[in-house]
């Protein structure tokens, strides 16, 4: 492996043998030694598919170095569990690029079941890759500790990238401090797998010493998943307003997590209560915003459509409330453990009557916690729910976050009383009159309400436009696409192909200077749902638009999309 | 048809390796078999959740629909189809949570529907919140203090909605459990069969530390020192069973616990078209 600065590994196994587990230990130790993270969880949608299935492999992708705003596309290191896996995984694998696999089970019975060729299993790997085979199953047996395959491997990878032993056993001794048998048991294998490696005297890999590390990463920058930096940029905000926040929320994949995750914080005045179902959820938070409370409700694309009435209550009642949308595959049922952003429709949309809200939409995960805090404040400033839009790849995937950065100051409507306070109002559903709040079919009175609604939204103060290039053509996306477009625009000026780029991550109101696309040649949406911000843009009045659309059910292929791209820009 | 393996789909079932669902679909199988059904004229309606990817496993009709809705879905069918035989697969989740409006509905209209409710306490598919059946205080991914809320008796909750048959198997008794989907095959209305099913990856053994009572029409029972006959049609004997018997102080019952005749809603519906 040549010198590089930034490395991407990807551990991948049946969905039962810890993927999950050791990618986010190997994401902390490679975040304490001072790196840049950005990783990618894959899940099977099966709860447990047959075992050694090509449909149960699960995976863990770590994208580590200086700077790194994206999980990477091809694969350096594929560090696989069992045969399956390393068939669903071989492609990623870049020229060059190694395979770490665990020897004693990539045995003529897998290998035919997962369709590979027993005499010449890794046959199909681009020039230049290493394989190398570890012991790892019976090394596992041997100690007793079948279920710590992963950790083998992960002390393997980690002595072959230079990582202090110490280092990975702190790891374990956090993640499983209050299981002493199965500490001791890791531990135990950690040293095995040290120990096997220095006997043989593997070859350490270059890289480790050419990455720059920021030293300050241990002490500023918390490793945190999307939905996790939702959950403490909703806790900042509360506390910014000296309000506790409630989140009235139901399981749902891929925000699941964001429930999970606030129910912990009782301790810190955080209310989190799991509701019968999606409506009771959002009605909850409307009656705990109606309550001077800062009300939250998290779900997925079913869940969008059936809060829809509820979210409505909002807008008419003039409640501040915020809605997170962790996208997923859709519709319907759709693929729940897939990434896409196919919900702006029904953010935008997804309301009878003329219902406008503010929407907007995370970048990365570390950006979810700077998103989650804005939603609170444009809901308080404004007295509007407000829509948040993440995705599967961003709410799972990790990335250092500064919990620390100086945030915005939230001035509470004055507008805003609740019950307790001396002025009582009566709230409602129900068109009422703008003076008197009185109910009221009076047209004239529904006129101007109307207005009035969609002016408060369109006033919302929002971040000009930042085009950066002078290129012609614009490449432009919104959400958690934006390290992929960056890093597609860099390889297609490296073709010589000068592009600007362009990322949305408000998209109601949207930027006043929008017009400004209209001065460059091109512009190329990149999103992954079918056009549906091409349309916005359209709508907008910006033309003309041309669009990549994928609903390609994982982050966008930056070097796929580069090379289709290239010959269309020519 | 007369065998089960011909109710068994092409596709390759996906539960768990023992989960409790794999003893309810075989029992289905060999009920279906047994009561010579034709797969062509069975329907079986699902919402979400493990209990709901049944249909993909059997041979039949099937309609993996939405979260808690199969009631409302299962009932808009055989109201239009009373021709079919309409089987509801749900979970305590599905069922009672999200669904549980549309459930009480269900059974106070007593469309003849065969509802199988696999209760296993807790939210598998999702990976292990805890749901309305979960005992109060049990410690889940979503209740690190313990769960506040009181669980439903689900029993309770189909004679309260004026259910009009209500049983209770095990995953492990298959016989009874067999026995049990034929006599909701057979009860002319909404029938509920509370399966209670084990979660081996999120709440492995929460049905194990039990005691059950196995209980038939004219078995002897005791209830606070009272001797009595057991008689399902006797609503107000149910109902103190239910709540005497609830697997805590004393054994869970299992069997045919409730049943009564009412017409059906489609028969009554059909006989205002005439």
């Amino acid at each position: 492996m040549t010198e590089q600065k930034d490395v991407v590994i990807r551990f991948c196994g049946d969905s039962g043998d810890g993927m999950q587990l050791v990618g986010t230990m190997f994401s902390n130790i490679m975040s304490r030694l001072g790196y840049q993270v950005f990783t990618y969880p894959s899940y099977p949608a099966d709860m447990r598919a047959p075992k050694d299935s090509l449909s149960g492999v699960s995976s863990f992708q770590v994208h580590f170095g200086t700077q790194v705003s994206e999980p990477g596309d091809e694969v350096d290191v594929l560090v696989c569990l069992n045969p399956a896996s390393y068939k669903t995984n071989y492609r990623s694998v870049r020229a060059g690029g190694i395979v770490i696999y665990d020897e004693t089970v990539f045995d003529a019975r897998r290998l035919t079941n997962a369709q590979m060729d027993a005499d010449n299993p890794f046959g199909e790997l681009p020039p230049q890759c290493t394989v190398w085979p570890l012991p790892v199953t019976s090394q596992c047996t041997v100690l007793e500790a079948a279920k710590s395959r992963n950790v083998y491997l992960l002390g393997c990878l980690c002595y072959y990238l230079d990582v202090d032993e110490a280092l990975v056993q702190a790891e374990l001794e956090g993640k499983f401090g209050k299981k002493p048998a199965v500490l001791e048991a890791n531990t135990a294998v950690l040293q095995a797998a040290f120990n096997f490696c220095t006997n043989l005297q593997i070859d350490k890999c270059p890289v480790v010493h050419t990455a720059d590390k920021r030293a300050d990463n241990a002490t500023t920058l918390t490793l945190l998943s999307g939905c996790q930096a939702a959950c403490r940029g909703l806790m900042k905000a509360a506390d910014a307003v000296s309000r506790r926040l409630f989140l009235g929320s139901y399981p749902i994949t891929p925000a699941t997590d964001i429930l999970i995750e606030l129910e912990k914080q009782r301790k810190h005045g955080v209310i989190a209560v799991q509701a019968e179902d999606e409506i009771a959820g959002c009605s909850m938070a409307v009656g705990a915003a109606f309550g001077g409370l800062i009300g939250v409700t998290s779900t997925s694309g079913p869940g969008m459509c059936l809060k829809s009435e509820a979210i409505n209550l909002a807008v008419m009642a003039e409640l501040p409330l915020v809605i997170v949308d962790v996208m997923r595959g859709g519709p319907s049922t759709g693929l729940p453990t897939k990434t896409e952003q196919s919900d702006l429709n029904i953010a935008l949309y997804g309301r009878s009557g003329d219902s406008p809200l503010p929407v907007l939409a995370a970048t990365s995960p570390a950006d979810c916690y700077v998103k989650a805090y804005e939603a609170v404040k444009i809901a308080v400033e404004n007295m509007t729910p407000v829509v948040l839009l993440m995705d599967a790849y961003i709410g799972n995937g990790l990335e250092m976050t500064d919990l620390h950065q100086p945030m915005p100051t939230i001035a509470v409507n004055a507008a805003w009383t609740a019950p307790g306070d001396a002025d009582t109002k009566v709230l409602g559903g129900s068109e009422v009159d703008k003076n008197t709040l009185t109910i009221t079919a009076d047209a004239q009175n529904h006129i101007k309400k109307s207005k009035a609604r969609a002016d408060k939204i369109a006033h919302i103060a929002v971040p000009d436009m930042h085009i950066v290039g002078k290129g012609d053509t614009v490449l432009c996306g919104w959400g958690s696409t934006k390290g992929k477009i960056e890093k597609i625009a860099s390889l297609l000026r490296h073709a010589g192909l000068d592009v600007a780029t362009v990322h949305f991550d408000h998209l109601c109101p949207l930027p006043q200077n929008i017009d400004e696309l209209n001065r460059r040649r091109r512009v190329v949406v990149v999103e992954q749902s079918m056009h549906q911000f091409a349309d916005v843009l359209r709508k907008a009045g910006i033309v003309p638009v041309t669009t990549y659309c994928t609903l390609n059910c994982e982050p966008l292929n930056a070097e796929l999309i580069a090379n289709q791209l290239k010959d269309q820009l020519q | 048809m007369n065998n089960a393996t011909d109710f068994a789909s092409n596709r390759q079932v996906k539960y768990c390796a023992g989960c409790g669902d794999y003893a309810i679909l075989a029992a289905l199988k060999k009920t279906f078999a047994a009561l010579d059904l034709d797969p062509r004229h069975v329907a079986v309606i699902s919402g979400i959740g493990c209990s709901s990817r049944t249909p993909y496993y059997l041979s039949t009709w099937g309609f993996n629909t939405i979260h808690g809705r199969a009631g409302a879905v299962a009932s808009g069918l055989k109201i239009a189809r009373p021709d079919l035989s309409v089987w509801q697969m749900t979970g305590d989740g599905d069922c009672t949570a999200i669904g549980g409006n549309h459930f009480i509905h269900e059974l106070r209209r007593n469309v003849d529907i065969n509802i199988v409710l696999f209760n296993n306490q807790i939210y598998g598919l999702t990976k292990g919140q805890y749901s309305p059946t979960t005992p109060q205080g049990q410690v889940t991914k979503t209740s690190p203090y313990g769960t506040i809320e009181r669980p439903f008796n689900v029993g309770e909750l189909v004679l309260g909605a004026k259910g009009t048959f209500f049983a209770r198997t095990l995953d492990k008794e298959l016989k009874l459990t067999q026995e049990l989907l034929t006599a909701s095959y057979r009860h002319k209305g909404t029938a509920v069969l509370e399966c209670l099913t084990n979660c081996v990856v999120w709440n492995d053994g929460a049905h194990k530390n039990r005691e059950y009572l196995i209980v038939h029409d004219g078995d002897s029972i005791t209830i606070d020192g009272e001797q009595l006959i057991y008689d399902s049609h006797n609503k107000a004997l149910a109902q103190k069973a239910l709540a005497y018997f609830d697997g805590d102080k004393h054994p869970m019952l299992l069997g045919v616990i409730y049943q009564e005749q009412q017409p059906t809603y489609e028969e009554s519906l059909y006989q205002q078209m005439q």
